[in-house]
């Protein structure tokens, strides 16, 4: 098949584009005690709850729930961190109070079950971030209690915060205050419950119909 | 605003609210659009989406690790395999379960065969929204060959169920790898036919080029990621940048826009980063077809794995990245996966971008933005 015009045709060149590890190098390894450090020196010692780097999985930093936006900022614009991207907002319920230790209440484990890391009766609201330039990954963690789950919002400093924290609200019931348009995303807008609750029970029936189980 | 000022004053216009889908072709699923327009012009549009939500991360606190993997599938339907990768790895790291060598090559190379089909699939389909139908035949001719090969490997076309934690539930059978390669030489010359065909055709460069424009701060600030994100002029690929499965060991490039055509980040960038990604994977998947070293497909790992820890761990999907942040409490089941799904943010884009835009471009924008309803709503 001969082009219609050879000007218009376009052979891929494979052109190498350096990715950004080889334009700045490797930068800055950080470690999760030297963003907790700069947080406390930033917004005081009762701004880093605790520092969960015991477990297999990744190191996560536990703020204070009530400074989150300020620290978020930081992280942002300050240029020893510069986390330009804002992964994921992930939320877990954690075990009740009163309940064993087992997660699932299901009886089968007769061995106490280790259970989840975090204050019991609160949810965790948690944020990944993610620095181009200086190639780190830094979580971080806001307990809010089942109580009152309030949280301010993120959705000003990252757009991608915007949908997340809906979905957050509709699967958790976490409030996100000064949201633009704080509505159920996944699920209709009648629908009641938030069904990623642990003690959620499941409908018998929605606006008439039978839901399947 | 300037289309009613040339009328007379008597002749009023207002707003029209469209709905476009649920039940719409180019909406490529189950999304619905609420589209307010002035005339031509559209003033806003607001994604609504839920329409196919079918509890995947409820599901799966219900089930032991292995009988989750199926619900990955199910998430992005077009790139199984790669779903399956990114959940498995992540249980592996929580478990310390280590993987041989051969499972982490067959991994690269089901993972890359996904990527070309899902691409070929995302731009036929792009094809045929903006209007040209043989792109389309062309690239499902090809991607049924891939099918085939996964059909032999697993016995499944769409659904596979195969990548496992500590492996792969099969090893290739024989003779496939020459099968494999024998379709990297039969593919080259197709994609450059179909990329002959469409990447310069007029018709099509005035459709998606200057269309849909996503600056680079903007697609940060979203979080868009994959060839969303490499289209506007990011060189970000987590094979290359966050190694897993042994990619570091491949020689290949990251694929950014470079505005051969158009502008950075409008919608003919992104849909040319796929051609390119497509001839990038099937560099990897020579690479690991012909170094694919001998051994175990599957390492040793108990019956039902009994992980512990939190991660969040993401792997590079043809849609961007996917992560799944997964609570594990040492227990048979999970704690509570989530899956970070790379769609359900390049759906809340449509917001910001479409205010202004002609209504015809919106589907060359949803195009563009390759989006899986299966993975939006989980």
């Amino acid at each position: 098949m001969s082009s219609q015009n050879p000007e218009i045709r376009l052979t891929y060149l494979p052109e190498p584009v350096p990715s950004i590890s080889k334009i700045i190098g490797t930068g800055l390894p950080k470690d999760v005690d030297t963003v907790a450090q700069a947080l406390k020196s930033q917004f005081g010692p009762t701004s880093v709850a605790e520092v969960e780097k015991s477990h297999k999985g990744d190191p996560f930093i536990a703020v204070d729930p009530s400074k989150i936006s300020e620290i978020l900022r930081f992280l942002r614009d300050d240029s020893k961190f510069l986390c330009a991207l804002l992964q994921v907002i992930s939320c877990v319920d954690l075990p009740n109070e009163n309940s064993p230790n087992s997660s699932a209440g299901e009886g089968t484990e007769s061995a106490p079950a280790p259970s989840v890391k975090g204050p019991k009766g609160h949810i965790a609201v948690v944020y990944a971030l993610w620095s181009f330039v200086h190639r780190h990954q830094i979580i971080l963690k806001a307990y809010v209690s089942k109580k009152s789950p309030r949280l301010a919002t993120a959705s000003g400093i990252y757009r991608a915060a915007n949908w997340y924290e809906r979905e957050v609200f509709d699967m958790m019931g976490v409030e996100f205050e000064g949201h633009p348009n704080m509505a159920r995303i996944l699920l209709p807008p009648d629908w009641v419950g938030h069904p990623l609750r642990k003690d959620y029970v499941f409908p018998e029936e929605y606006n008439g119909m039978k839901v399947p189980l | 605003m300037a289309i009613t000022e040339n009328h007379s004053p008597e002749l009023r216009t207002e707003e029209l609210v469209i709905n476009m889908g649920p039940q719409h072709p180019s909406t490529h699923g189950v999304l619905r659009v609420e589209i307010i327009s002035d005339g031509e012009i559209i003033k806003a549009a607001y994604p609504d989406i839920g329409y196919l939500h079918r509890c995947f991360e409820k599901h799966t606190e219900n089930r032991e690790y292995l009988q989750s993997i199926p619900f990955a599938d199910r998430m992005d339907y077009l790139a199984a395999m790669n779903m399956e990768v990114g959940m498995c790895l992540a249980i592996e790291k929580l478990a310390d379960v280590e993987v041989p060598d051969r499972a982490q090559a067959i991994r690269v190379i089901v993972s890359e065969l996904n990527r070309i089909a899902s691409h070929l699939l995302a731009l036929g389909t792009y094809s045929l929204d903006i209007g040209g139908f043989t792109p389309f035949l062309y690239a499902f001719r090809d991607r049924e060959h891939v099918l085939r090969i996964f059909e032999e490997l697993c016995g499944a076309r769409l659904l596979y169920n195969y990548v496992r934690p500590g492996g792969v539930v099969r090893d290739l059978s024989r003779g496939l790898q020459d099968k494999i390669l024998e379709f990297c030489k039969y593919f080259v010359p197709q994609l450059e036919e179909i990329d002959e065909l469409l990447s310069g055709n007029i018709i099509f460069v005035k459709r998606t080029a200057n269309v849909g424009i996503i600056p680079l701060d903007l697609a940060v600030s979203y979080g868009l990621s994959g060839p969303n994100l490499r289209g506007s002029g990011m060189a970000w690929d987590l094979r290359k940048d966050r190694p897993y499965s042994g990619y570091e060991k491949y020689d290949f490039n990251v694929c950014v826009g470079l505005a051969e055509r158009g502008v950075v980040g409008d919608c003919w960038n992104r849909y040319y980063v796929r051609i390119k990604e497509m001839f990038e994977s099937v560099k990897i998947l020579e690479q690991a077809v012909k170094q694919l070293p001998e051994g175990d497909f599957m390492g040793k790992v108990a019956k039902a794995v009994k992980p512990e820890g939190e991660i969040y761990l993401a792997t590079e999907c043809p849609r961007g990245e996917l992560g799944y942040h997964i609570v594990a409490d040492g227990t048979k089941k999970p704690y509570r996966i989530k899956a970070k799904s790379p769609c359900f943010i390049a759906v809340s884009t449509m917001d910001e971008l479409c205010s202004g835009m002609m209504i015809g471009d919106i589907v060359a924008l949803l195009g563009s933005l390759d989006i899986v309803l299966g993975e939006i709503d989980r």
